[in-house]
């Protein structure tokens, strides 16, 4: 507040020296960029604190913080051995495999709507769609496209002459595979439309001097394409990777974890153990190894990238 | 370094701030908000029942449903004003729960608070939550086995009343029954069940009638237990009941029915996330085991009328010699938070509501002086389609009720129900045969039974 009543008076003695005006131009910039730090601040940051002290607590937020009682590491000695919690991280690393799946689906139908479809503007609204609904909704679309006696999916199969067909959501083996392939439906219009504008950004006179040195079409995307496309692959990989590990809604609109706790993910077992079973400290444990694995795994995808990506 | 040091006092300035909010959140939580939002007038505690006493209820009833009944109390008790704070906006218990949690942990001052069943009642009053009635109930002096059918005691100590019963038996859809020749069963054993779900099975596609429908709860895999005297429960006295014949039972029944295909699919059930509701009323399934809650509901409701008649049957026995009808009594409970500033009016209010507030309201209550006969009669007035329910196999199922006593399960029910639950799944499903699961399940119990000790 008071730098602004300050600023007239600065005005209007320029002399005061570039130092006076640094020092204003820094607190305006603290002023603006203050509502957001103290948003941070107080919605993450304090959070974040708290549920690292709380990971080492046995608590339930119900009781009120004089109940709080420390425990050392006993959460997570429990969660060494807590085969949920243990099957939740396994799935996390295998739902991991629909993040370059869906790259790759999105890279291949990319460079088609680039250069090889009539309105391509159709399609990109088209794959943009189940990203723009509403999870619940495209899950229930998919609930009963999966209906395991009179689903179309299971209908079409029975008409291949397939007699048992899987029964997808409830049958523990496919329930996972057939969240991975809605995950990489929903996600695939983001990747599609980065991926264009990256394939946008390649210098034209690059393909115009392969087509010369008579380069056929796939040796222009292994030598030009996919080499410039390796920042946007990087990014999407790094934001797709941190995003598979968040998932939630879908699961829990899809599955509820089951069954059998074949689609549980780590943050649903979190939901689950906080808010169902009130295990406040135990699931502010399961968080703090999520943090700990995700931060992991972007750490050395920064220190990959200089051995893949191009900039 | 002068930017520096600008900077560190932005984050000081922001520091202090936010360690404003904090502590004046936290005398918000703690004690003298009650003066403010409680009991306004009511400021020194020390005066009992003649100063005005605002009192908090929450419930996951919608306020239509509540507030006759509260406004009744008001008006017979001068100086007490209720409060009534709902907690879903569908009347969904399970969301009620979760909104309620939500307002205690804000520090909101709830007197009053009602919970659906044993396994969220016991779970609360395992975390300390709840006041323990046992000392007012000495002060009124009464017996609570001579007033209510329910034990509520967690431990040897009582943090809540028992308000609904809940004990179950089978809703038959009265017109296939009639279709397929077939009368209203009054002594049965689950052998018969199945045999009934297998005469009410009709039809092929989507369209088919499906003789029952098990719902995905934990008391549909043990439908062999529930229906007993004793030892009715997952863990009984800290003993784990997997490895029992009644389980074995309910897993034969449900495989039985599974294979034979009499009752829907559990496939559909868990990947459509079917509702009982849905499934019964539109004829899908011809009977389901079911529970007091759904006596009003044969009338139909808004969302699901009923378009055919309901006929009531008892809860089935485990074979021929066993009497029919005995089922675990279950139901809401009532109990007051430990932080309430008003112990004795939020006792007398529940009391009151857990007898004389349930004969208003017309439900099913644990109170063992209700009258049955007052009871079916308001069913049917109350009911949107009266002439579907029928009259003369709810009395009998009601007067031949034999209400088990539910030993209330330990504070970690939910824990037991979701890693049995896991391993019946997998049974059903064709992942694991029946001596497998119950091996399984036995020793993943006992695990968690060991862990709370």
């Amino acid at each position: 507040m008071k730098t602004s009543v300050t600023l007239p008076q600065s005005r209007e003695k320029p002399t005061a020296g570039s130092r006076k005006r640094k020092r204003l131009e820094a607190g305006m910039g603290y002023l603006f960029t203050g509502p957001m730090l103290l948003g941070v601040l107080v919605f993450t940051l304090i959070p974040m604190i708290f549920s690292f002290v709380l990971s080492f607590t046995k608590w339930s937020f119900v009781t009120g913080f004089d109940k709080i009682r420390f425990n050392g590491f006993d959460n997570f000695r429990q969660l060494m051995q807590d085969e949920v919690f243990l099957k939740s991280l396994g799935n996390n690393f295998i739902m991991l495999l629909a993040v370059p799946a869906g790259m790759g689906i999105a890279l291949i139908l990319a460079v088609i709507i680039t250069s090889h479809v009539y309105a391509p503007g159709a399609f990109k609204v088209i794959y943009f769609m189940p990203q723009i609904s509403s999870v619940v909704a495209v899950a229930v679309v998919w609930q009963v496209l999966f209906h395991p006696s009179y689903g179309p999916v299971n209908g079409f199969l029975s008409a291949l002459g397939v007699d048992h067909p899987p029964k997808w959501l409830a049958d523990p083996t496919y329930a996972l595979p057939s969240v991975m392939l809605l995950m990489i439906w929903i996600d695939l219009g983001v990747s599609l439309i980065i991926y264009i504008a990256g394939i946008k950004n390649i210098p034209a006179d690059l393909y115009e001097a392969a087509t010369i040195d008579g380069a056929s079409k796939l040796a222009q995307f292994r030598s030009i394409t996919f080499p410039l496309l390796t920042p946007t692959t990087f990014f999407l990989l790094v934001t797709g990777i941190i995003g598979n590990f968040k998932s939630f809604a879908l699961v829990k609109v899809l599955t509820d974890g089951g069954p059998a706790h074949s689609t549980s993910v780590v943050v649903y077992d979190m939901y689950q153990t906080a808010f169902v079973d009130l295990q406040t400290g135990y699931a502010s444990s399961m968080v703090m190894i999520l943090f700990v694995i995700v931060l992991a795994i972007t750490g050395l995808q920064w220190l990959g990238q200089r051995y893949w990506v191009n900039y | 370094m002068k930017k520096n040091v600008f900077a560190l006092v932005w984050i000081v300035v922001l520091l202090v701030a936010l360690a404003g909010c904090g502590k004046s959140n936290n005398t918000n939580g703690a004690a003298p908000a009650a003066g403010s939002t409680a009991a306004p007038e009511a400021g020194e505690s020390a005066a009992p029942s003649t100063e005005p006493v605002t009192i908090k209820v929450a419930n996951w009833s919608p306020a239509a449903d509540m507030e006759p009944v509260l406004k009744a109390y008001e008006d017979s008790h001068p100086g007490v004003t209720l409060e009534y704070v709902e907690l879903a906006d569908n009347g969904d218990s399970v969301a009620g729960m979760k909104k309620l949690d939500l307002l205690v942990a804000s520090g909101e001052n709830l007197d009053v608070v009602f919970m659906p069943g044993a396994t969220d009642y016991s779970q609360r009053a395992g975390l300390g939550l709840l006041a323990p009635l046992n000392d007012l109930i000495t002060k009124e002096g009464i017996t609570l086995a001579d007033e209510y059918t329910i034990d509520p005691s967690v431990d040897g100590k009582v943090y809540a009343l028992p308000d609904t019963l809940e004990n179950y038996f089978v809703l038959l859809n009265k017109d296939k029954l009639d279709a397929a020749g077939l009368a209203v069963p009054t002594e049965w054993s689950w052998d018969d069940y199945l045999d009934y779900a297998a005469k009410l099975t009709s039809g092929t596609g989507p369209s088919k009638t499906f003789g029952t429908y098990f719902h995905t709860w934990a008391m549909y895999w043990e439908l062999g237990i529930i229906n007993q005297e004793k030892d009715n429960n997952l863990v009984n006295n800290g003993i784990v009941n997997i490895d029992s014949a009644g389980i074995r039972k309910s897993l034969e029944l449900r495989n039985k029915a599974e294979e034979s295909g009499v009752a829907v699919p559990y496939a559909d059930t868990i990947s459509q996330k079917l509702a009982y509701r849905s499934e019964f009323f539109t004829g899908h399934a011809a009977m389901i085991v079911t529970g007091n809650w759904m006596i009003g509901e044969a009338g139909g409701s808004e969302e699901f009328p009923a378009t055919f008649t309901t006929a009531f049957a008892p809860m089935p026995s485990n074979s021929a010699g066993e009497p029919s009808g005995v089922s675990i009594a279950n139901g809401n409970y009532v109990g007051i938070l430990e932080k309430s500033k008003h112990q004795q009016e939020a006792y007398d209010f529940i009391r009151w509501y857990s007898t004389e507030g349930e004969q208003m309201q017309n439900v099913y209550s644990a109170w063992k002086k209700q009258d049955v006969d007052q009871f079916i009669a308001g069913v049917k007035t109350k009911a949107m389609s009266p002439d579907n329910i029928d009259e003369t196999s709810l009395a009998y199922v009601i007067k031949n009720a034999k209400p088990a006593p539910l030993s209330v399960p330990p504070t970690y029910q939910g824990e037991l129900e979701t890693a049995f639950t896991k391993e019946t799944e997998l049974f059903i499903l064709k992942q694991q045969d029946l001596e497998t699961t119950i091996s399984k399940a036995q020793a993943e119990l006992q695990k968690i039974v060991d862990a709370n000790k």
